[in-house]
Protein backbone atom coordinates (compact mmCIF):
# COMPACT_ATOMS: atom_id res chain seq x y z
CA UNK A 1 0.00 0.00 0.00
CA UNK A 2 2.70 2.48 0.93
CA UNK A 3 5.35 2.92 -1.78
CA UNK A 4 5.31 5.67 -4.43
CA UNK A 5 7.29 3.94 -7.16
CA UNK A 6 4.52 2.18 -9.07
CA UNK A 7 0.99 3.20 -10.15
CA UNK A 8 -0.57 1.02 -7.44
CA UNK A 9 1.46 2.87 -4.85
CA UNK A 10 0.54 6.23 -6.36
CA UNK A 11 -3.09 5.24 -5.98
CA UNK A 12 -2.42 4.31 -2.36
CA UNK A 13 -0.89 7.74 -1.76
CA UNK A 14 -3.95 9.36 -3.34
CA UNK A 15 -6.19 7.28 -1.08
CA UNK A 16 -4.20 8.31 1.96
CA UNK A 17 -4.42 11.97 0.91
CA UNK A 18 -8.17 11.56 0.56
CA UNK A 19 -8.50 9.95 4.00
CA UNK A 20 -6.38 12.63 5.63
CA UNK A 21 -8.39 15.36 3.90
CA UNK A 22 -11.58 13.74 5.20
CA UNK A 23 -10.08 13.72 8.67
CA UNK A 24 -9.35 17.43 8.36
CA UNK A 25 -12.91 18.18 7.29
CA UNK A 26 -14.41 16.14 10.10
CA UNK A 27 -12.15 17.47 12.84
CA UNK A 28 -11.14 21.03 13.61
CA UNK A 29 -7.51 21.07 12.52
CA UNK A 30 -5.13 23.85 11.64
CA UNK A 31 -2.15 22.81 9.56
CA UNK A 32 1.01 22.30 11.58
CA UNK A 33 3.18 25.35 11.02
CA UNK A 34 5.95 24.67 13.52
CA UNK A 35 8.91 22.30 13.46
CA UNK A 36 7.66 18.83 14.29
CA UNK A 37 8.71 15.24 14.79
CA UNK A 38 6.80 12.52 13.02
CA UNK A 39 6.66 8.86 13.76
CA UNK A 40 5.28 6.49 11.17
CA UNK A 41 4.57 2.83 11.80
CA UNK A 42 4.02 0.83 8.66
CA UNK A 43 2.40 -2.36 9.83
CA UNK A 44 2.17 -5.29 7.44
CA UNK A 45 0.45 -8.63 7.91
CA UNK A 46 2.82 -11.40 8.91
CA UNK A 47 2.59 -13.20 5.56
CA UNK A 48 3.62 -10.03 3.70
CA UNK A 49 6.33 -9.02 6.13
CA UNK A 50 8.14 -12.36 6.26
CA UNK A 51 9.10 -14.92 3.66
CA UNK A 52 8.13 -18.55 4.14
CA UNK A 53 11.55 -19.11 5.70
CA UNK A 54 10.81 -16.50 8.36
CA UNK A 55 13.13 -13.82 6.94
CA UNK A 56 12.07 -10.24 6.30
CA UNK A 57 10.59 -10.07 2.79
CA UNK A 58 12.61 -8.30 0.12
CA UNK A 59 9.40 -7.11 -1.49
CA UNK A 60 8.91 -4.52 1.24
CA UNK A 61 9.66 -0.97 0.03
CA UNK A 62 12.51 1.25 1.20
CA UNK A 63 11.80 3.05 4.44
CA UNK A 64 12.71 6.46 2.98
CA UNK A 65 10.25 5.96 0.10
CA UNK A 66 7.53 5.20 2.61
CA UNK A 67 8.38 8.37 4.54
CA UNK A 68 8.19 10.40 1.35
CA UNK A 69 4.84 8.98 0.39
CA UNK A 70 3.18 9.70 3.73
CA UNK A 71 4.74 13.15 4.02
CA UNK A 72 3.46 14.09 0.57
CA UNK A 73 -0.02 13.04 1.63
CA UNK A 74 0.24 14.97 4.90
CA UNK A 75 1.24 18.08 2.99
CA UNK A 76 -1.38 17.69 0.26
CA UNK A 77 -4.09 17.20 2.89
CA UNK A 78 -2.67 20.22 4.75
CA UNK A 79 -2.22 18.32 7.99
CA UNK A 80 1.27 19.77 7.85
CA UNK A 81 1.75 23.05 6.04
CA UNK A 82 5.12 22.09 4.56
CA UNK A 83 7.02 18.83 4.89
CA UNK A 84 10.26 20.78 5.37
CA UNK A 85 8.96 21.38 8.92
CA UNK A 86 9.59 17.72 9.72
CA UNK A 87 12.76 17.49 11.77
CA UNK A 88 12.82 13.86 12.84
CA UNK A 89 11.48 10.42 12.02
CA UNK A 90 12.66 8.79 15.23
CA UNK A 91 11.19 5.40 16.04
CA UNK A 92 9.51 5.10 12.65
CA UNK A 93 9.50 1.48 11.58
CA UNK A 94 8.16 -1.15 9.28
CA UNK A 95 6.66 -3.82 11.49
CA UNK A 96 4.34 -6.75 11.27
CA UNK A 97 0.98 -7.03 12.99
CA UNK A 98 -2.45 -8.57 12.73
CA UNK A 99 -3.53 -6.29 9.89
CA UNK A 100 -2.15 -3.76 7.42
CA UNK A 101 -2.14 -0.43 9.13
CA UNK A 102 -0.44 2.95 9.10
CA UNK A 103 0.05 4.81 12.36
CA UNK A 104 1.00 8.49 12.19
CA UNK A 105 2.08 10.50 15.21
CA UNK A 106 3.03 14.16 15.00
CA UNK A 107 4.58 15.93 17.94
CA UNK A 108 6.23 19.26 18.57
CA UNK A 109 9.96 19.27 17.92
CA UNK A 110 11.70 20.83 20.89
CA UNK A 111 15.36 19.81 20.51
CA UNK A 112 18.17 22.26 19.93
CA UNK A 113 19.27 22.23 16.32
CA UNK A 114 22.82 23.23 17.13
CA UNK A 115 25.29 20.45 16.41
CA UNK A 116 27.72 19.56 19.17
CA UNK A 117 30.36 16.82 19.21
CA UNK A 118 28.31 15.03 21.88
CA UNK A 119 25.53 14.36 19.35
CA UNK B 1 -1.37 -6.41 25.34
CA UNK B 2 -2.52 -4.49 22.26
CA UNK B 3 -0.43 -4.19 19.12
CA UNK B 4 0.49 -0.57 19.82
CA UNK B 5 1.65 -1.28 23.37
CA UNK B 6 3.79 -4.16 22.15
CA UNK B 7 5.31 -1.94 19.43
CA UNK B 8 5.95 0.70 22.06
CA UNK B 9 7.84 -1.87 24.14
CA UNK B 10 9.92 -2.94 21.15
CA UNK B 11 10.82 0.61 20.25
CA UNK B 12 11.79 1.68 23.74
CA UNK B 13 14.68 -0.80 23.50
CA UNK B 14 16.14 0.99 20.46
CA UNK B 15 18.64 3.20 22.26
CA UNK B 16 22.01 4.17 20.80
CA UNK B 17 24.57 1.53 21.67
CA UNK B 18 28.10 2.61 20.76
CA UNK B 19 29.19 -1.02 20.37
CA UNK B 20 26.82 -1.30 17.44
CA UNK B 21 28.58 1.36 15.35
CA UNK B 22 30.01 -0.27 12.23
CA UNK B 23 31.09 2.83 10.37
CA UNK B 24 31.32 6.52 11.10
CA UNK B 25 32.47 9.28 8.80
CA UNK B 26 32.24 13.05 8.84
CA UNK B 27 32.43 14.74 5.47
CA UNK B 28 32.99 18.40 4.86
CA UNK B 29 31.31 18.74 1.46
CA UNK B 30 33.45 21.72 0.52
CA UNK B 31 36.69 19.95 1.42
CA UNK B 32 35.55 16.73 -0.22
CA UNK B 33 35.39 18.85 -3.36
CA UNK B 34 38.45 21.07 -2.99
CA UNK B 35 40.84 18.46 -1.62
CA UNK B 36 40.49 16.50 -4.79
CA UNK B 37 42.68 17.23 -7.78
CA UNK B 38 40.28 19.12 -10.02
CA UNK B 39 40.43 18.81 -13.75
CA UNK B 40 38.30 20.67 -16.22
CA UNK B 41 38.82 18.15 -18.98
CA UNK B 42 35.31 16.75 -18.82
CA UNK B 43 33.70 20.19 -18.68
CA UNK B 44 35.80 21.64 -21.52
CA UNK B 45 35.04 19.02 -24.09
CA UNK B 46 31.41 18.80 -23.08
CA UNK B 47 31.48 15.14 -22.16
CA UNK B 48 29.84 13.70 -19.09
CA UNK B 49 31.79 14.05 -15.83
CA UNK B 50 34.25 11.24 -15.55
CA UNK B 51 34.23 8.84 -12.64
CA UNK B 52 36.98 9.42 -10.08
CA UNK B 53 40.33 7.86 -10.89
CA UNK B 54 42.76 6.73 -8.26
CA UNK B 55 46.33 7.90 -9.00
CA UNK B 56 49.14 5.36 -8.86
CA UNK B 57 51.71 8.13 -8.34
CA UNK B 58 51.75 8.78 -4.59
CA UNK B 59 52.94 12.39 -5.09
CA UNK B 60 49.57 13.16 -6.68
CA UNK B 61 46.40 13.70 -4.66
CA UNK B 62 44.58 10.42 -4.15
CA UNK B 63 41.67 11.14 -6.41
CA UNK B 64 40.89 13.07 -9.55
CA UNK B 65 37.42 14.47 -9.82
CA UNK B 66 35.84 16.63 -12.45
CA UNK B 67 34.51 19.97 -11.14
CA UNK B 68 31.23 19.28 -12.88
CA UNK B 69 30.81 16.10 -10.87
CA UNK B 70 27.49 16.06 -9.07
CA UNK B 71 27.24 16.45 -5.31
CA UNK B 72 26.19 12.81 -5.18
CA UNK B 73 29.35 11.68 -6.93
CA UNK B 74 31.44 13.85 -4.63
CA UNK B 75 29.72 12.30 -1.64
CA UNK B 76 30.30 8.82 -3.01
CA UNK B 77 33.93 9.70 -3.52
CA UNK B 78 34.25 10.98 0.04
CA UNK B 79 32.53 7.87 1.38
CA UNK B 80 34.92 5.71 -0.63
CA UNK B 81 37.82 7.59 0.90
CA UNK B 82 36.33 7.32 4.37
CA UNK B 83 35.77 3.62 3.98
CA UNK B 84 39.02 2.84 2.19
CA UNK B 85 41.30 2.84 5.20
CA UNK B 86 39.18 1.08 7.76
CA UNK B 87 37.68 -1.95 6.13
CA UNK B 88 37.69 -4.22 3.14
CA UNK B 89 35.51 -3.46 0.18
CA UNK B 90 32.61 -5.77 0.89
CA UNK B 91 29.39 -3.95 1.75
CA UNK B 92 27.77 -4.33 5.14
CA UNK B 93 25.26 -7.16 5.29
CA UNK B 94 21.97 -7.44 7.07
CA UNK B 95 19.65 -4.92 8.64
CA UNK B 96 21.20 -1.56 9.49
CA UNK B 97 20.42 1.60 11.37
CA UNK B 98 21.56 4.74 9.57
CA UNK B 99 21.95 7.91 11.59
CA UNK B 100 22.77 10.95 9.46
CA UNK B 101 23.51 14.47 10.61
CA UNK B 102 23.14 17.01 7.81
CA UNK B 103 25.28 19.95 8.82
CA UNK B 104 24.84 23.53 7.65
CA UNK B 105 26.63 26.72 8.57
CA UNK B 106 24.43 29.32 10.31
CA UNK B 107 24.30 31.44 7.14
CA UNK B 108 22.67 28.55 5.30
CA UNK B 109 20.69 27.07 8.18
CA UNK B 110 18.86 30.23 9.26
CA UNK B 111 16.93 32.79 7.25
CA UNK B 112 16.88 36.55 7.84
CA UNK B 113 14.28 36.13 10.59
CA UNK B 114 16.64 33.73 12.38
CA UNK B 115 14.25 30.84 11.79
CA UNK B 116 15.38 27.59 10.22
CA UNK B 117 15.34 28.21 6.49
CA UNK B 118 12.64 26.43 4.53
CA UNK B 119 14.96 26.35 1.56
CA UNK B 120 16.85 23.41 3.04
CA UNK B 121 16.01 20.12 1.36
CA UNK B 122 13.44 18.12 3.28
CA UNK B 123 14.80 15.48 5.62
CA UNK B 124 13.36 12.50 3.73
CA UNK B 125 15.00 13.56 0.47
CA UNK B 126 18.30 13.92 2.29
CA UNK B 127 17.92 10.47 3.83
CA UNK B 128 17.12 8.95 0.45
CA UNK B 129 20.11 10.75 -1.06
CA UNK B 130 22.42 9.42 1.65
CA UNK B 131 21.14 5.87 1.22
CA UNK B 132 21.75 6.06 -2.53
CA UNK B 133 25.29 7.38 -1.93
CA UNK B 134 25.99 4.50 0.44
CA UNK B 135 24.81 1.99 -2.15
CA UNK B 136 26.90 3.64 -4.85
CA UNK B 137 29.95 3.73 -2.58
CA UNK B 138 29.42 0.01 -2.00
CA UNK B 139 29.11 0.44 1.75
CA UNK B 140 25.67 -1.18 1.74
CA UNK B 141 24.06 -3.53 -0.76
CA UNK B 142 20.58 -2.08 -0.89
CA UNK B 143 18.49 0.73 0.56
CA UNK B 144 16.17 -1.97 1.87
CA UNK B 145 18.77 -2.82 4.51
CA UNK B 146 18.04 0.45 6.32
CA UNK B 147 15.53 -0.31 9.04
CA UNK B 148 15.80 2.86 11.06
CA UNK B 149 16.76 6.51 10.67
CA UNK B 150 16.54 7.29 14.38
CA UNK B 151 18.61 10.31 15.39
CA UNK B 152 18.90 11.68 11.84
CA UNK B 153 18.71 15.45 11.84
CA UNK B 154 19.44 18.63 9.96
CA UNK B 155 21.69 20.68 12.21
CA UNK B 156 23.46 24.01 12.46
CA UNK B 157 27.22 23.57 12.61
CA UNK B 158 30.51 25.27 11.75
CA UNK B 159 30.67 23.51 8.39
CA UNK B 160 28.50 22.35 5.54
CA UNK B 161 28.72 18.62 5.51
CA UNK B 162 27.40 15.30 6.58
CA UNK B 163 28.12 12.98 9.46
CA UNK B 164 27.06 9.37 9.01
CA UNK B 165 26.83 6.55 11.49
CA UNK B 166 26.03 3.06 10.29
CA UNK B 167 24.99 0.79 13.12
CA UNK B 168 23.76 -2.76 13.38
CA UNK B 169 20.02 -3.00 13.74
CA UNK B 170 18.82 -5.64 16.12
CA UNK B 171 15.89 -7.44 14.62
CA UNK B 172 15.98 -10.31 17.08
CA UNK B 173 13.01 -9.12 19.06
CA UNK B 174 10.89 -9.07 15.95
CA UNK B 175 12.01 -12.55 14.99
CA UNK B 176 11.38 -13.99 18.45
CA UNK B 177 7.93 -12.54 18.43
CA UNK B 178 7.30 -14.04 15.01
CA UNK B 179 8.41 -17.51 16.12
CA UNK B 180 6.26 -17.32 19.21
CA UNK B 181 3.08 -16.81 17.22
Amino acid sequence: MFSTVNPKAKAAEALLTYKLSRFRMEHPWLPVKEPCSVRFLFIYPKDEFFTKKGLRSKNLPDLSNLFESVQDALQKAQIIEDDSLIRSHDKSRMMWGPEKKLVIEISKFTESEQYTDDD
Amino acid sequence: MGILESIENELSKAELDLDKILFNVRIDTKRAFTQANLTRAGAENGTRPRPPVRHKDSSQPAWTVDPETSIRDRMVLALHEGAYFIRDKTPFNGPLWLMSHFLYTPAVFYNESKLVSRRLANLTKLLDFTEKCLVKANLIQSQKQIMSHDGSRKMCSDMNGLEIFILTYDEENNRKKFKAV
